[in-house]
This record gives structure tokens, C-alpha cells and sequence, in this order.
């Protein structure tokens, strides 16, 4: 693996302290990088009788072949476990610098194995890799932990991951973040961080990355730079990273969902940046910078923050305030707790208190109102630390249910266990995507055809004026998937192909480690083939998109291997019932834009055709894995 | 006159392209450590701030009055900072003499690197998306387009910690 790759996995272990190298290249082949390796590593390396907190299970960090080039937005980090929060795959992607150090360092793949006596950090030096002391670090937030990371490396610049007390309190909702912000957040892996007694990571790397065509492979980057300015989207996410795009959008959810409050609308994104920016930030090699950093020293914090966080903690919990939102987000961060978790939680106990199901007292004396800013600064600290009610919502939102019972249960917005995004609109396509991806609802994962529809079939008068106005859509969905009638959001035609084609997006960008928001998600251009192309000059053997598109699938299938071994089937692919109906524009119900369960499971039907798996298990057979060359997964799963 | 790529030290987001493309022309790979332009980044208490810094072409040069065997030097036609590397004798003189972290030494081979313009078409500026870079003409820079500017940013934003050499200065 001379091209493109830090040629090796690196592999720890916790327990007895060993540390061991094996070459990437017997994966690469078939799962080319990242996500997609990492998935074969987990559902090698875990067994179905591991539990999440168990010293045998495996925290992996993979980096994608195109991280550290110029390739523009390539810089993920895939991290994978098994989760705390779905009892099954848990995977969070993380953007910023680690990536492109890790390779540089000689390394592809980080595998965390077994757990520390004491508290411990890992340090990565090209080829010198040390498990370090952290006692004297645990207990710190992640703002003080990085800091006292590079203070005892002696190294000002090195690249921290670390966790929060959050994590350490085996907090499910806990994250693993980067001290520029950067944070594989979802499904619970800084819990798992902490159950091996890792604090951090700081990664060194000297060795840098050989591109097997430079001048070439820099030339088709600077064109593709070029075409990513003449988009049509990038000026405005040039400007202000997300926070324009996002005052739009979360408007345009919540005219959909029709669940909106006094106030919202004074909730401006664009005037809090305008007034609090300290500097734009970006990832590695990202001509977008989608992230900010923010100056508010006397008024909550300093903190960097992207993309849904000011959502999730104001429109969703009808909080009309983004000063409350921004001093709860930047002790999310100090805590390591991931955001949208505590404003889904939020929501639900505001329910609960809406419908008296519990009272003040269930809450440490603190009435759960909607948007009460008491209620929700407070609850950051009290799930990090498991204090008073905290410690119930700490062990995950369906454990916590149950201990209150009361039907408490019914008002759960989740899929697969995992807290869902309240302001991703359920129309048929999402609830599809969520229901049938292995971690629950995936931001990532988003088919935007049929929400854009439903948009122009709310504004319709009549049925020619929507068909008239969806006619674009109509033409892209017969260009994309070949199906016209996928975009109309009345009908569940289509609705699997669209969510396919962007499963295959995403999964494309994942195994090779370019960030998803470069590609048509944010109306950039980069896609398939510019990731192949760009691969084949790099590694100077051809890449074609279907080769990716293969591997990308066989990374979807070996998710999905990993979820049989536990016995999860098709009747495991469900929403919580909250999906169902929930829209309603102007307060008025309107049930056939949405989804109902018959919809979901006529949906999902069509979706397992698609994947060639068997439409009434859910699951791949041994021919479907044998012609995508995955025998070793069909004899793993004795099939 | 000479050209050189000046820095607007308010705009960079700290992407790092400009390293990996300044290697990878010059090296044939990318290594933020093979490149004549370097970011340093502060990140504290989540206030980030960057900062490129690349040779300034100084007319005055620190560097080539350091050189103790005038292996650097001026190339009189087209203008900018030479390094003849028979002459060199490695000695990293003029790394310590640059007031800010303009120019390098390539640890692995001890060869000195710093800003060749790419024989005229900086590969950095094209691939810079924040504006931050930009190639001007040393008669049009402004007065904090020099290197004794940077320096003082460097200064002012606390960031000596991050240049190897210099954290003397702290």
C-alpha cells in the first residue's frame, strides 16, 4: 500500500497494554477505507454476547484513502462500536484534523481493545505509540483535558479526541470531541471510550501521504475547488458556514410540522453570528468551513458550533432564546454530551410534564416547561454527572421510560433506541431511511427529493398547480433512480429507490473519507465519479464508481451481518410511533403527506428487493453475500 | 519588484490546503511538513485562531543576511529569494534569523525550504477558499502585508508556542 494509505492498522489494547500493527491492505480491497473497514473489523472482532461496556468490546477509529490530500473535505474519521444507546451498531463520523495526522503517522485504522486498570490516555508518534497516565486528567471537561493532554506531551500543536465527564459516567449520550469542536457525537461512543478508561488521544504524525500522480491528482483538485465555487449553494455557506442555510430550513420544518411557537420566529442564526463570531473554521482541505468559533466570554462561553445544535435546543424545545441555547450547547461540549441527545430528552420530559405524566418533583423540583430556561441549562449538567433525574436519563431514553412507565413510553421520538433529530421532517422517505438504518435515524442520510415536494404540495391549490410545481423534482427522480413518481410525497412508490440512492451517496463518502456536505446534501458537486477518479490518481491503479458503489454496499451489508448475529430481523426495522402522522401544517392533521406503520412496511418491502436481501427476514442470503464476495460474512453468520 | 503571496491574517479558517498542496507540488506528496507555507493554529477554550505564514520576499531579508555562505540570495531577474544549494552548508542560520516562520529546514534531508512562488503560479492561492492568500507585487502590499506584521500577530495572539525553535520568545 504505497499510495494513499498509512499502510497499516494500529491495535491497543487497554487490558494488558500490547500494541500491535497488521497491514490495511487485506481489507482495502473490498471496503476500501474507513467506514467501510471498519465495519469488518467489528463484525470480526465482536462477538454477539459482548456487551457495549464490556473490556471485549472494540472502539475503532478508521480513516478514509482520500483523507490528507487536498481532495476537498476529505478529513472524516469513522468511529464504530458496539452502542450503548442501540444495544447494536453504534457509528458516529468526525470531521476536523485527526484523520489526516493518524494517516501521516503511518495509520489507516486505530483499534481499541479490552480496558484500563486507571485512567489513561493514548499517545501516537509516528511509530511510538504509548499508553500514558491519566489520572490526572480525569474528571476534566474536554476543554482542559486537551489542554493538559499537550501540556504533558510537551507539544502545544498535537491532535487531541478526548472525552468529558459525561463519557466517563458512562453516560450514554456521551461524545468524543476534538478541542476545535469536531465530534463523532451519536450513539453513545464516548460512553464506550470511557468504559475502557481512555480519556484521550493525541496523535503526532511525520510521514505524510504519497499520491501516486501528484501533479495530476493536484490539478483535478484544483477543478474540483473550482466547480465547488461555482456552485449554486456555495456563496451563502461560503459566507456564514450553516447558519443561513439553517434559519431557512428550520422555518421551512417547522411550517411542515406545524408545531411552532410564540417567538420562533425571532430566532435568527444569522444575527447570533453576526454578533458573537470570533473566526470561521474549517476542517481539513474543506473549502466550506461550515464551522464557527464564538467569543461569548460573559455569556455562557467560548465554543465552537456547526450545523443543528442552535435547532435542537430552541425550536425544538420551543425555546425562543439562543443565549439559553448557546450556555447549554458549550457545556455540552465542556461535558462531552452530545446535543441533539439532551434536546430530544428535553422534549420528551416537557411532554411528559404537558400531559402530567410526571411533575416537578419527578424532576428535582425543576418544572419541565417548554422552552423554561432553568430546565434546560440545568439538564446538561445533571445527565453528565447523573445527578437527580440525570442519572435516569443517563442509562438512555427507553430504560428511562420504563422505570417511569405511566405510558410515558408513547412520547418517545426514537428508532432503534437512538434519539431522533425532532426537526428532520418524517415524510415517507425519512422514517424509511431511519427505520432501516443499522443506528437509527442517520442526519447523514437524508433524500431530499420528496421533502422538497412536500413543500411545493403544501403551497399547491390544486393537484395541476403540485404537479406542475414538482416537475423538476420529477425529472431528476427519472434521471437518479428512474422512477417519476418517487419525489410525490402521497404516494410510497419510489420512496426505497430514493432512500437508496442516498444511502449510496453517503456510503460512497464514507468509505473513501470525504465529508457527505460536499456532495449534493448541500448542493455541491462532488459525487461517485469525482471520488473515483481522483482515487484512481492517487493510487495510480483505476478506480471506477462502481467499484465504490460495490464497496460501499458491501459495507451496508456486513452492518447489517452485524445486527443478524444479534437477532435483529426485518420486525426490528421500526420508529417510534411518534413518526406516524406527525405532520400537520397550520395545525390541521394531514395523513397523506407523512407516513404511516402500513406505508413503512410496504416501504420496506421495496427496500429489501432492492438490497437483495429477503424481503421477509430483512436479511442477506448466502448468494446475495457469495456474488458481492463476502462469503466469510455468510459463514460467520452460519447461513 | 518582487511578488510574493501576501496574508490577510483576519480570514484563515485553518483547512490546511495550502500546506498539502505546496508539498504535493513541490514533493510529489502531502506532508504539512514538506511545505514552504505553514499554519499555526491556537486552540483554546474553544476559540480557534489560524495563521499561514510564507516567505514575505522582504526586500531588507533577515534570512539572507544571516546566510553565512551567501548560498541565499536574491535572484536579481525574477526577483525572489534563491537558495543555492551546493553553497548551503545546512547550518539553519536562517531559519532563526526570519522574524516570523517563513522559511524551514526539511528535517529529513536538513535541505531548506521557503516560497519559490512554484516558478510563478503559487499552487496555494487558487486552493485557498478563505481569500486569505493572495499574490502581490511588493510596490502594492499594504503595510501589514511584511513579515515584521506577522510576527506581531504572532505576538499579539500568543502563538510562539506553536513555532518550533522559537518558544524562547514566549
Amino acid at each position: 500500500m504505497k499510495y494513499l494509505r498509512g499502510g497499516r492498522i494500529l491495535r491497543v489494547n487497554l487490558t494488558d497494554g500490547t500494541i500491535s500493527t497488521e497491514p490495511v491492505e487485506s481489507y482495502a480491497a473490498r471496503f476500501t477505507g474507513g467506514k467501510g473497514i471498519n465495519a469488518k473489523l467489528l463484525f470480526d472482532g465482536v462477538e454477539p454476547s459482548t456487551a457495549p461496556f464490556d473490556a471485549e468490546n472494540l472502539l475503532l477509529f478508521g480513516v478514509g484513502p482520500l483523507v490528507g490530500t487536498p481532495f476537498p473535505g476529505a478529513c472524516r474519521v469513522d468511529v464504530m462500536s458496539k452502542s450503548p444507546v442501540t444495544g447494536a451498531l453504534g457509528d458516529a463520523g468526525m470531521g476536523g484534523y485527526l484523520g489526516a495526522e493518524l494517516k501521516s503517522a503511518g495509520y489507516d485504522h486505530l483499534v481499541i481493545e479490552g480496558r484500563a486498570e486507571k485512567p489513561v490516555y493514548l499517545s501516537i508518534r509516528d511509530d511510538k505509540v504509548e499508553i500514558k497516565d491519566a489520572s490526572f486528567i480525569w474528571g476534566h471537561d474536554t476543554y482542559e483535558t486537551a489542554e493538559m493532554v499537550r501540556q504533558d506531551l510537551n507539544d502545544p500543536g498535537a491532535n487531541v479526541v478526548s472525552i468529558g465527564p459525561a463519557g466517563e459516567n458512562l453516560v450514554v449520550y456521551a461524545l468524543i470531541i476534538s478541542p476545535t469542536g469536531n465530534a463523532a457525537a451519536r450513539t453513545g461512543l464516548g460512553a464506550v471510550m470511557g468504559s475502557k478508561r481512555l480519556k484521550a488521544i493525541a496523535v503526532r504524525g511525520t510521514k505524510g501521504i504519497k499520491v501516486a500522480k501528484p501533479r495530476e491528482f493536484l490539478a483535478a483538485c484544483h477543478e474540483l475547488r473550482y466547480q465547488i465555487k461555482q456552485s449554486r449553494f456555495y456563496p451563502d455557506v461560503h459566507k456564514w458556514g450553516l447558519v443561513s442555510i439553517h434559519d431557512k430550513e428550520m422555518r421551512a420544518a417547522y411550517a411542515m410540522i406545524g408545531d411552532t411557537f410564540p417567538g420562533a420566529e425571532t430566532i435568527r442564526e444569522v444575527d447570533f453570528a453576526t454578533k458573537y463570531l470570533y473566526r470561521r473554521v474549517g476542517c481539513f482541505a474543506c473549502p466550506v468551513a461550515c464551522f464557527d468559533s464564538y467569543n461569548l466570554p460573559e455569556l455562557g462561553g467560548t465554543g465552537t458550533m456547526k450545523c443543528s445544535p442552535p435547532g435542537d435546543l430552541t425550536w425544538d424545545l420551543k425555546n425562543p432564546d439562543l443565549m439559553v441555547f448557546w450556555e447549554t450547547f458549550v457545556l455540552c461540549q465542556r461535558y462531552g454530551l452530545d446535543a441533539r441527545s439532551l434536546s430530544n430528552a428535553l422534549a420528551w420530559l416537557m411532554q411528559l410534564h404537558e400531559r402530567h405524566i410526571i411533575t416537578a418533583a419527578d424532576t428535582d423540583g425543576i418544572p419541565m416547561n417548554w422552552g423554561s430556561p432553568e430546565a434546560i441549562i440545568s439538564m446538561a449538567r445533571k445527565i453528565s454527572y447523573r445527578e437527580g433525574i440525570g442519572d435516569l436519563l443517563a442509562d438512555g431514553l427507553p430504560a428511562a421510560a420504563r422505570k417511569i412507565g405511566k405510558g410515558a413510553e408513547d412520547y418517545l421520538l426514537i428508532s432503534k433506541g437512538s434519539p431522533s433529530d425532532m426537526h428532520l421532517v418524517p415524510v415517507k422517505s425519512i422514517v424509511l431511511a431511519a427505520a432501516v438504518s443499522p443506528i437509527g435515524e442517520d442526519a447523514q442520510v437524508q433524500p431530499r427529493l420528496e421533502l422538497a415536494a412536500t413543500g411545493k404540495y403544501l403551497q399547491a391549490q390544486e393537484e395541476a398547480s403540485f404537479q406542475d410545481a414538482i416537475k423538476k423534482y420529477k425529472d431528476r427522480a427519472e434521471r437518479e433512480i428512474g422512477n417519476r413518481e418517487a419525489p410525490d410525497p402521497t404516494v410510497t412508490t419510489g420512496k426505497a429507490a430514493l432512500v437508496r440512492h442516498d444511502e449510496e451517496r453517503t456510503a460512497v463518502c464514507d468509505i473513501s473519507g470525504v465529508c457527505t456536505w460536499m456532495t449534493s446534501f448541500i448542493g455541491l458537486p462532488v459525487d461517485s465519479e469525482t471520488i473515483a477518479n481522483l482515487m484512481t490518481l492517487g493510487l495510480g491503479t483505476t478506480v471506477t464508481v462502481d467499484n465504490l458503489v460495490q464497496s460501499g454496499l458491501r459495507m451496508q451489508y456486513v452492518e447489517r451481518a452485524f445486527g443478524a448475529r444479534l437477532g435483529l430481523t426485518r420486525d426490528d426495522d421500526q420508529v417510534s410511533e411518534t413518526y406516524y402522522n406527525r405532520l400537520r401544517p397550520g395545525g390541521k392533521e394531514r395523513p397523506e403527506i407523512g407516513c404511516n406503520h402500513a406505508e413503512l412496511e410496504k416501504m420496506k418491502d421495496d427496500y429489501y428487493s432492492l438490497m437483495g436481501w429477503d424481503v421477509s427476514t430483512g436479511l442477506p442470503t448466502r448468494s446475495a453475500l457469495s456474488n458481492l464476495g463476502l462469503p466469510d460474512v455468510a459463514n460467520r453468520l452460519g447461513i | 519588484m518582487s511578488r510574493f503571496i501576501a496574508i490577510d491574517h483576519l480570514s484563515c479558517t485553518g483547512c490546511k490546503t495550502c500546506e498539502v498542496v505546496c508539498s504535493l507540488y513541490h514533493f510529489g506528496e502531502c506532508n504539512p511538513l514538506k511545505s514552504a507555507i505553514r499554519i499555526i493554529r491556537r486552540e483554546k477554550n474553544g476559540l480557534v485562531f489560524c495563521l499561514p505564514l510564507v516567505c514575505q520576499q522582504c526586500e531588507q531579508a533577515p534570512c539572507i543576511e544571516a546566510c553565512p555562505t551567501g548560498a541565499l540570495y536574491r535572484d536579481k531577474k525574477r526577483g525572489i529569494l534563491t537558495i543555492d544549494e551546493e553553497a548551503c552548508t545546512e547550518c539553519g542560520l536562517c531559519i532563526e534569523a526570519c522574524p516570523a516562520w517563513c522559511i524551514h529546514i526539511d528535517t529529513e534531508n536538513g535541505k531548506v525550504m521557503h516560497c519559490d512562488l512554484c516558478g510563478g503560479q503559487p499552487q496555494c492561492v487558487p486552493a485557498c477558499h478563505a481569500h486569505c492568500l493572495a499574490e502581490v507585487d511588493s510596490g502594492e502590499a499594504s503595510e501589514k502585508q511584511n513579515v515584521e506584521y506577522l510576527a506581531c500577530v504572532i505576538e499579539r495572539e500568543e502563538l510562539w508556542s506553536f513555532v518550533p525553535g522559537k518558544e524562547a520568545r514566549l
